[in-house]
């Protein structure tokens, strides 16, 4: 039976006008199971032949079988209109049976919807079995009626654009064809797209499709349990698809509401989009609600980095240092570029290292100059960044050089800022390469552990560093007392520090000091990222 | 070309004497690539019709990506191109230039670029889509294994024990032999038929049915009479106008398709009961399916319209507890919760009477007929636990009838999580192994039709999805149904049974198999075969039926064919005498031969069939 219908296919396409091979695929593929196929030949059939009313009655039948209740119910208003004897028989009965279940169930339905007015989906049921007894103002005003009960139920527009396009409003049926196609649904939107009129849509259209999006604003605003309500419940049940729709709706409707904006961030960000979450936490930091702003504010900075496309860094460390008796000033302005998927991200950067004038102070210490230059930075890996750049300087004669390091910071326990006071441990190392003093290679590591109490923090120090070329101000350990705090009534981001040291050079060749020493530090730094 | 991680890769290929193929060796980039392959049984290193498959997603050797962007929305499948198949989150692509060898399965929509298509080579094939398929394996391409079967692969295993749901109304002049067999080949062992069209005799319809059985039978398929009280039939519900249930409005209860009756009056039960009964007795039922015996609806007691049961029976008892009328729920109680409370409690209550009742009128029937298998389809109330309130459904009050009575409990997911995806089954199965120590008693009812929700790719479920929620289903449950045989779209039959295989393993060295599972099933392996060293009956010359455990199959001679079972095989035996087979079944078994089908009783036996007869 499958090869029979394979070769009336075959036969079909060379002629497709074939109405009794047609007729005998249709009935192979009856038997073979294949219903909408079948269906589909014999509609085929009763078109081409406008007398053969038993493929007439056969579509209509299997239209019946297949859900098609209203192509159903009009092919068998033809034939009890227009065939012959039997068939118009037969057609009068069909057509009383379907016509008769439609009635009652719309006379069923036209009570509910008048004992509970307030029920979309009453009205969606009522709608239906009216389109589908071709009672199409009456579905138009069920449609329109659900819609504005359920305007979240997007697809309510494709009903009403169809109803609507049938009953010859044309001007009405765009504009719900366009405003179902702005819809964040894909499948409404594309369903809209497939059945819209080509070309611009003309003023009138759009001002009426942006109707729709009023009545929506309307009803989120009145309190309606809908979008908000159900992106909430969406989003605490963890179905993240649907909390999108439902704030994006709810967003759409009231697009000054901050805690739809918030929502916004945080469920792209959880579905993994962080450019989109990027831009809702933005909107949502000028919320005039402050815990919103601040949530959305620290949601907003820690994706910047990697959503902004510059990201300008500064700091500044003016400091003092008993040993070398000298101010030291050192700073830097850096901006980042964002790079998308690459795994590193490019700068530019301007340093400035100087000191009060200590006559020994070794020239790393304080190279007395700006320094320009431009280099990469990979992305944080294990709290891990290598770096590398090039550049020139002003001020004084070394000219160009290449720099390269890794760094790596890691706090435990209570850091400064925690909200409870306690211990911590906090480990800052890195390896850096310089080309300009005889491509030295210098590691260094400060650790820090110690108890924090708010905004200030005690402890002990301990640092190490060495290099390749075993410079005397490279290599040393030392350890003391140190103390940090942000200080009252001043930024975050502006910190205090005091170190005493007691510390020892292990390499001292050109070392013009004794190998043992005591180093009191005062420094202020202040960071700035944007 | 993108880099490839390779999967899993080969055993020794040494085993080249038929009918032993390769084993196939995957080449993919990370994703849910395994999880595709393994919704159709299919796993890197076992035999799968062929021996290299490479995966390529987006550019590679000989497919070049052009400056032109496309964003993709919606795709067209060319085996179902009315299908709508809508991307969830469009995705913007360049458009591919493929080799001249390729065949395109499936375009995007508005532009005609090709994004999944595919090309073989000998016994190798390179599967290509535009895109990775997401990380279920099912949100953009749903057709992937039907595409992977195009270019050569095939399930090594296949399941037999699949149940489905039939109504005659949508099959009425198709062939039923062509039914049947393709039903079968699905993995169908049972089909449940929509009984209401049957209610009242008729001398057409009930020569249909008879029919209907009869073929069934010869294709080694079970009949259940499917029963969905409180529907009756379409004529009773005309003839009895008097008995109609009423909705929280007072209307009669006509709900979508459902005409619903009110069991609670004495007259109408009694009627109803012997109704059921002559319908069990004019056929040669297999079973019974009592579906979905409680009250309606989905939305609850928000929408009185829809709610059930407020007839007469019900009020005047209900107010005889609570001293009020529950009508006034929706009028002068409707602001407190309290009153609402108590009658979903109460209405629960009457579901669960009513369903041991009505298990008790089929008990009796059974007592009449030894070998009537009994099912109750109960929806789901544990993993959305709104139901007992929207339905009057309470699980938990149900299965403790499994001590009183034998049957089957049909969990049916309810429509509000069809769309959570196929771990659900896995989830539900937990839920109710925690309920009862009968857990072999457990079913779980899929349901294949368009969902409200709005899910994606298509509105009903297909290809990569179906799969995946049938593989699932079959791991979790003893026993997976499908609703319904004619929702499942013609794509998906052909695959069917090899995602109910549910966890075969298959591996192959030196022209031996090794299979091993916790239930049996068909292997594929043409002619006869050894099983364990011994010449083994259960075989057609495509597959090898072998029992639970681990096997080791290799070439055999030819014996006495058992070539289709309906019944779960325990062992099986070919002896110069002839041939037995120990088979368990919960109802009537059916045993297939060259000579024609057997009807075997229910229970654990061991049948045989004496050299003579071959």
């Amino acid at each position: 039976m499958e090869q029979a219908a394979s070769k009336f296919n075959e036969g079909l396409r060379e002629r497709p006008d074939h109405p009794s091979a047609r007729k005998d695929l249709a009935y192979t593929l009856l038997r073979l199971g294949e219903t909408e196929a079948a269906r589909d030949q014999f509609g085929l059939v009763a078109k081409s032949d406008s007398a053969d009313w038993a493929s007439a009655l056969e579509y209509g039948f299997l239209c019946h079988e297949t859900q098609q209740r209203a192509e159903a119910r009009r092919m068998f208003d033809h034939v009890r209109s227009n065939g012959d004897g039997e068939a118009r028989a037969t057609a009068e009965k069909a057509f009383l049976s379907v016509d008769g279940q439609l009635e009652s169930g719309i006379k069923q339905w036209l009570e509910a919807a008048r004992k509970r007015p307030e029920a979309d989906s009453v009205h969606e049921e009522l709608a239906r079995l009216a389109e589908e007894r071709d009672e199409l103002e009456l579905a138009e005003t069920h449609y329109a009626e659900a819609f504005r009960l359920k305007p979240t139920k997007r697809h309510f527009l494709l009903n009403l654009a169809s109803v609507r396009e049938r009953l010859g409003k044309a001007l009405e049926a765009n504009a719900a064809w366009l405003a179902a196609s702005r819809s964040p649904d894909v499948r409404t939107s594309e369903r809209a797209r497939e059945r819209m009129p080509a070309g611009e849509p003309s003023p009138e259209v759009v001002r009426m499709a942006e109707r729709y999006a009023m009545v929506r604003t309307a009803a989120v605003r009145k309190g309606d349990l809908s979008a908000i309500d159900m992106a909430d419940r969406s989003f605490q049940l963890g179905y993240l698809q649907d909390a999108l729709r439902y704030y994006e709706v709810a967003q759409e409707a009231d697009p000054a509401n901050a805690h739809a904006q918030l929502r916004l961030g945080w469920t792209n960000n959880l579905l993994g989009d962080d450019r989109a979450a990027y831009r809702w936490f933005a909107q949502a930091r000028t919320a005039p609600d402050k815990a919103i702003a601040k949530e959305a504010s620290k949601a907003w900075r820690n994706l910047r980095e990697t959503q902004a496309a510059l990201r300008p860094t500064l700091w500044i460390l003016p400091m003092y240092s008993t040993r070398w008796q000298s101010a030291f000033a050192y700073g830097q302005v850096k901006v980042e570029f964002r790079a998308g998927r690459l795994p590193f991200k490019p700068y530019l950067s301007l340093r400035f290292a100087g000191d009060t004038g200590a006559p020994q102070t070794p020239l790393p210490l304080s190279e007395r100059s700006i320094t320009p230059a431009a280099g990469v930075v990979t992305k944080p890996w294990r709290r891990m960044s290598l770096w590398a750049e090039a550049g020139g300087n002003i001020g004084n004669t070394q000219g160009p050089d290449a720099r390269a390091g890794l760094t790596h910071a890691k706090g435990f326990g209570h850091l400064l800022g925690s909200e409870t006071p306690g211990s911590f441990f906090l480990t800052e190392s890195g390896v850096n390469y310089a080309s300009r003093f005889g491509n030295n290679v210098m590691f260094g590591s400060q650790n820090r552990v110690g108890y924090t109490l708010g905004r200030i923090q005690a402890g002990w120090l301990f640092g190490a560093s060495t290099d390749t070329q075993h410079e005397y101000w490279a290599n040393f350990i030392e350890f003391g007392p140190s103390l940090r705090a942000r200080l009252p009534r001043l930024p975050d981001n502006l910190l205090l520090s005091v170190e005493l040291v007691r510390g020892r050079n292990f390499f001292n060749t050109s070392n013009p000091r004794k190998a043992d020493y005591w180093d009191l530090r005062l420094g202020l730094l202040y960071a700035l990222t944007y | 070309m993108r880099l490839l991680t390779s999967l899993l890769f080969l055993c020794s290929c040494s085993a080249a004497v038929l009918p032993v193929e390769r084993p196939l060796i995957l080449e993919a980039p990370a994703g849910a690539w395994t999880d595709i392959l393994a919704s159709i049984g299919v796993r890197p290193g076992s035999p799968a019709g062929l021996h290299r498959l490479q995966i390529l997603v987006g550019a590679g050797d000989e497919v070049v990506a052009t400056p032109e962007k496309i964003t993709v929305r919606r795709i067209i499948d060319a085996r179902r191109p009315g299908l709508e198949i809508y991307w969830d989150q469009p995705v913007e692509i360049a458009r591919f230039e493929l080799p001249p060898q390729a065949t395109v399965f499936a375009n995007e929509r508005w532009t005609g670029a090709p994004v999944l298509a595919g090309w073989k080579d000998g016994d190798s094939a390179v599967l290509w889509t535009a895109t990775d398929p997401g990380p279920k394996g099912f949100e953009r391409y749903p057709y992937l294994p039907q595409a992977l079967a195009d270019l050569g692969i095939q399930p090594p295993a296949r399941g037999t024990h699949l149940w489905a749901f039939f109504d005659s109304s949508y099959r009425l002049r198709t062939d039923m032999d062509v039914m049947a067999r393709r039903w079968r080949t699905a993995g169908i062992a049972a089909i449940h038929v929509a009984a209401w069209h049957y209610w009242e005799s008729d001398a057409q319809r009930d020569d249909y049915l008879k029919r209907l059985i009869e073929t069934c039978h010869r294709h080694a398929i079970l009949v259940y009479a499917w029963i969905e009280l409180p529907h009756v039939s379409e004529q009773f519900w005309h003839d009895h106008p008097q008995w109609r249930e009423k909705t929280g409005l007072l209307g009669d209860a006509h709900l979508d398709w459902r005409k619903l009756m009110n069991l609670q009056n004495a007259d109408c039960a009694r009627t109803v009961r012997t109704g059921v009964e002559s319908l069990a007795g004019r056929f040669d039922w297999d079973g019974i399916n009592l579906g979905e015996l409680y009250f309606e609806s989905l939305e609850g007691y928000s929408n009185p319209a829809r709610f059930t049961p407020f007839n007469d029976d019900v009020r005047r008892e209900f107010q005889a507890r609570a001293g009020f009328d529950p009508v006034e729920l929706f009028s002068t109680r409707a602001n407190d919760a309290a009153p609402m409370r108590k009658f979903l409690n109460f209405r629960a209550e009457l579901a669960r009477r009513m369903q041991e009742e009505w298990l008790d009128v089929l008990s009796a029937i059974r007592r009449q007929s030894p070998g009537l298998d009994l099912v109750l389809t109960h929806i789901d109330d544990r993993f959305d636990t709104q139901i007992r309130d929207l339905l009057g459904a309470d699980a938990s009050k149900v299965l403790p009838l499994l001590d009183k009575h034998d049957f089957t409990f049909l969990v049916e997911d309810p429509a509000t999580v069809w769309h959570l995806g196929p771990q659900r089954y896995p989830e539900i199965a937990k839920r109710y192994a925690a309920l009862t120590p009968k857990r072999d008693r457990l079913a779980i009812d899929i349901n294949i039709v368009e969902r409200y929700q709005d899910v994606y790719p298509t509105k009903q479920q297909t290809g990569v999805e179906l799969f995946q929620l049938v593989n699932l289903a079959t791991r979790a449950f003893e026993r997976v149904a499908l609703y319904f045989e004619n929702s499942i779209l013609a794509p998906d039959v052909p695959l069917l049974a090899a995602a109910a295989a549910g966890p075969a393993k298959i591996i192959q060295r030196d022209g031996v198999l090794t299979v091993e599972s916790d239930r049996d099933f068909l292997v594929a392996w043409k002619g006869p075969a050894l099983v364990d060293g011994k010449p083994w009956p259960c075989y057609d010359g495509q597959f090898v039926r072998v029992p639970a455990g681990t096997h080791r199959i290799e070439k055999g001679p030819e014996v006495f064919q058992i070539l289709d079972l309906n019944g779960t095989l325990i062992g099986a035996e070919a002896t110069d005498e002839g041939v037995s087979i120990e088979y368990e079944s919960r109802g009537r078994a059916i045993v297939r031969t060259r000579e024609g089908i057997r009807m075997l009783p229910a229970g654990r036996h061991r049948i045989h069939f004496a050299a003579a007869t071959s």
